[in-house]
Formats: C-alpha cells, structure tokens, sequence
C-alpha cells in the first residue's frame, strides 16, 4: 500500500495542488512567484486565443453524435447472422491501442493537400472534392472529428457488443416476431437495454475530448492553421513550454480540471436518472 | 452469437467497413518498402519493388533502433511497477476493508480523472530540480504512477470477484502470513487480471507522447513515439523514412495486439463498463 501512496501523492496528487496554488500567482520557476489573485484567470479569458480554443473544444464535441452512434450500429450490425463478426471486431479495433502520435504521422501523409486521399479523389475522377483538408481552418476541426471517430470505433464496439452479449437474447427476438422493423428494434429495444453502458460511453468521449487529445493535435496541425485546431491541453503545453507563461497555464489547467468535473458530475447524474427510469 | 442463417447484406457491410481500417496500414507497408522511383510513379498504386533501405534509414540515421530499446526499457519498468504496485495496493484494500478504506479507494480511483497537464508542469520543475529529467528509469515510473488510479480499482474489482472469501479464509485460518497467501493464492488467482493491466500497461507507455515529450531531452534519450514524430517533422525526412519510422513504431504494438487481444478488450471493457 505504501508504494501505491507514495507514487500517487508524489507523481498526481502533489504536483495538481502546486498547479493549482501556482495559478493565484505570477509563477516563474526558479524565482519568486508573488501573488496575483484571479490576474492569470482575467488574463486567460481575455485572450482572443484562448476564445479560440474553447470554441474549437466545443466544436469537435459536435462529433459525439457519430462517436456514440457509429459504434452501437456496428455492434447492433455484428450481433447476429454475421460469420467472423469476432475478426471484424478485430480489425476494427486495432487502432484504438495504437499511439495517436503514430497514427498522427499516417494521417498527416494520407491528408496532406499532395497526399494519397486527394489523389484518390484525382484517379476516381472525383477531383473536385480534393481539399486540403488538415490546412485549412474550416476542414480542420471536422477532419479531426472524423479521425476520433475512426479511432475509437473499435473500442466502442467492443465495449457495445460486451453489453449487448449480456442481455437476454429473448428480448431481441420477442420484438422480431412482434414485426417490428430492424431501426424500430434499434430504437426501442437495443439502445434502451443497454443505456447505462451508452451514456458511459459518451461521457468517455467527451472526457477524452478534453484529456487524451494532445498527441492528435501536436503531430497533425500542431494546432493551426493558425489556433483553428488548438485544444486546451495542447494551448497549455505552449503557453507553459513555448511562451514561459506558466501562472497563465496553470490557470488554464484548473480551467480544464473544473470542465472535466463537470462532465463528469453530469455523466454520473445523468445515468442515474436512466437507471431510477428503467426501475 | 445467433445460430440463425448467415446474413448477406450485413456480411456485406461489415467487409465494407473494414476497408478504411487496413487500406491506411497497407498503405504505409507499401510507402516504407518500395523503392523511391516506384513510389514517385504511383504513390497510392501496388508497389513493383521491393527494398529495406528506407527502413534502413530510419532503424540507423534516425535512431529509431536507439529510440525502441529506451521504449522497451521504459515501457518494461512501467508494466512492472504498475501491475505490481497495483497488485499489492488492491490485496491491500481486500484485507482491509472499512469505510476509511473505502473512501481511500474511491479517492485513488477518482485521481484517474486528473488530467495529465496538470500536474504535468511542477512535476516537471520538481525533476529538473533534483536533475532526474532526461531520464528513462523515472519516465517509466511516472508511466506506472500516472496509470495507477486506473490499476489499483481494476485489480480490486479483480480480487473482489474473483478470490472467493472461504479461500482467504482458509489461508488465515492454516496461518498462512499474508505474503505467502498473497505469493500463493492471491498471484495465481489474479493472473488473467495482471496479464490484461500489463497489456494494457504496455500499450499507453509505448504510444505516449506528451509525458515523453516533456521530460526527455538529449535524442539519444527519445521513446519510439519522440524519435517517430520529431522525424516526420524535420523537413529534410521523406515521406518513406517516415513511414518506414512508423511501421518500426506500430510493428511491437501488433504483437502485442494479437497476443493480447482478449486481455486487452477485456481491460476496456472494464475501464468504461464500469
């Protein structure tokens, strides 16, 4: 138990609450960082840049709708009367434990204005649709959303078909003998049985949003053009790393901690409520 | 699985659906091993050739070979530590149980949520500070630690379910010191566990990025995913180098795919069932 405290408190636990003392100051390491009060928040909420930046967050949760629907279809799709649905999950899975940053690098070839998605188009004769689609500020963010939701597919399914293999097979099929249309048994049966596991699904999503997308971001568009697709870990990063604005970052990082709270403070209520429904 | 007839139009769909998901890998096997005329000609067309110089270059050039050793070293310390500690932590929890105890669980569990950028910047100034930045042995512990809510309540589900109580029971009453029922009992019982947070272990150290990025500084210090992304930036590295770098990258990832595929889904599962 001991080494599990000690490694907790020294590596998480100690450093978050330096950040989050260090954010009430003008902090500069190595010298006196003298108290400022809320100067580094009005800073942060000032900067046009850091508008920019919550707006892009806002924007790629504009893809929640596909990263919830697109898995739950593909495990409704694979549930029955396909042979090998074991290797399709499989192949479809794969990318979620590559690295984002390695995966990044393949993306950046296959998306660049010369690169092989554009020449596709070229060949297909589909050559109008070319665009260049990571520079330039309104394809960006809608690019990235569509990356997430090739990455994280796998994983959704899985996760899907894990709940779906849990519920009685009968329910399925009482709604099938009943006549009922394969998008009416998605919607009335299949997506009520498994709720609970959809809405955890997406308050993931939406977490991740905030939290595991720096490698995305530094290796395809190092957030531009300009701060099209500059994300909030990836603005703390520079503030911090490249401008040495570390009081502005560490504001910036209680920031995103109070965001993610919330979400999931949210999450949790909201899964409640489905569950006091569904009782 | 239903056992009823097979399905064409969602067989069908399936194989349709597959295709973005191995089109973009064959891609870059076909871009990091044809020659550079071949690739020029056609670069999204079948390869005519064949050759391991790009390969080559990134394995010796861009310290990609370097580069996979300090991954290995620090991703081995971090499966390691992260499933022992977390393995040690849970039969810590299972032995005793309280709501102080529990509370310390809930509170450990709850720190998974931290996002990483936050702490990110003092334990950074802490590090340079006692001169331990640049260093693979602390990267692999800060992976272990980083992982460790996550790890301590996987386990204890683990334990809770998995280790019947007459079994602990049993082992208190013959005297058992709880070591030798940990050594004995506790390890073998957890195995699939352990095999599924290793995997998983494995998996974030190797494709992190941000950690990496902050406290490593000399190149001959870089992970797998630094020396990748550091390359596929320089402008005087090509297309094939860099896709030669991340087929070196994705490469000891497959292995461990398909070695642990089950183990690793089951992870999942358990991350976001939960």
């Amino acid at each position: 138990m001991a080494p599990a405290l000690l490694l907790v408190v020294l590596v998480i636990l100690y450093p978050s609450s330096v950040a989050a003392a260090k954010s009430f100051t003008a902090w500069s390491p190595g010298y006196e960082s003298p108290w400022v009060g809320l100067a580094n928040y009005r800073d942060l909420f000032s900067q046009p840049v850091f508008r920019e930046v919550l707006g892009n967050q806002a924007f790629l949760l504009l893809g929640l709708p596909v990263w919830v629907f697109a898995p739950l279809f593909v495990a409704a799709l694979l549930y029955e009367r396909v042979p090998g649905a074991a290797l399709f999950r499989t192949i479809i899975f794969f990318p979620a434990i590559l690295s984002p940053a390695i995966v990044g690098i393949l993306f950046r070839t296959i998306l660049a204005p010369e690169g092989s998605l554009n020449e596709v188009l070229r060949a297909a004769g589909l050559g109008f649709l070319a665009r260049p689609w990571l520079n330039d500020a309104s394809l960006v963010k809608p690019s990235i959303i569509v990356l997430l939701a090739w990455a994280s597919l796998g994983t959704g399914v899985i996760i899907f078909s894990a709940a779906l293999s849990a519920v009685p097979p009968e329910l399925f099929e009482a709604a099938e003998m009943d006549g009922a249309s394969w998008f009416r048994r998605f919607v009335h049966v299949l997506v009520p049985s498994i709720a609970h596991v959809i809405i955890f699904w997406a308050v993931f999503q939406v977490v991740a949003v905030f939290l595991f997308i720096f490698g995305w971001i530094w290796v395809l568009t190092r957030g531009g053009p300009g701060y099209a697709s500059s994300t909030i870990d990836y603005d703390i990063y520079q503030n911090a790393l490249s401008f040495g604005f570390f009081g502005t970052a560490a504001a910036e990082s209680v920031v995103l901690f109070v965001i993610v709270l919330s979400i999931i403070t949210v999450g949790i209520l909201g899964s409640r409520l489905v569950r006091m429904r569904a009782s | 699985m239903n056992e009823r007839s097979v399905s064409i139009p969602r067989t069908a769909i399936a194989v349709c659906l597959t295709v973005p998901f191995v089109l973009p890998f064959l891609f870059l096997v076909s871009t990091a091993f044809r020659t550079r005329e071949d690739y020029i000609g056609s670069r999204v067309g079948l390869p005519h050739t064949l050759t391991i110089e790009h390969l080559r270059y990134a394995w010796t050039s861009a310290r990609m070979g370097r580069a996979m050793v300090n991954s290995l070293l620090t991703t081995s310390i971090a499966v390691v530590v992260l499933v022992t500690v977390s393995l040690a932590a849970a039969y810590w929890f299972l032995r005793h149980r309280g709501p102080i105890s529990r509370l310390l669980l809930i509170a450990i569990a709850s720190l998974w949520v931290v996002p990483y950028v936050i702490y990110l910047l003092p334990l950074f100034i802490t590090l340079s500070d006692l001169g331990l930045t640049d260093n693979l042995f602390i990267l692999g512990f800060l992976y272990a630690a980083t992982n460790l809510p996550f790890g301590i309540f996987f386990m204890y589900v683990y334990l809770q379910r998995g280790v019947p109580a007459e079994v602990r029971e049993a082992a208190e009453v013959d005297g058992a010191s709880s070591l030798r029922e940990f050594r004995s009992i506790i390890v073998p019982l957890a195995t699939p566990a352990i095999g599924t947070l290793g995997a998983l272990a494995f998996v974030w150290a190797w494709g992190d990025l941000l950690l990496a990025l902050v406290t490593l500084q000399s190149d001959d210090k870089y992970t797998i995913t630094v020396a990748a992304t550091t390359l596929a930036t320089r402008t005087d590295a090509g297309v094939q180098e860099v896709a030669a770098a991340a087929f070196l990258a994705i490469l000891p990832l497959l292995v461990v795919f398909l070695a642990a595929q089950r183990a690793i889904a089951r992870g999942f599962v358990a991350g976001v069932g939960k």
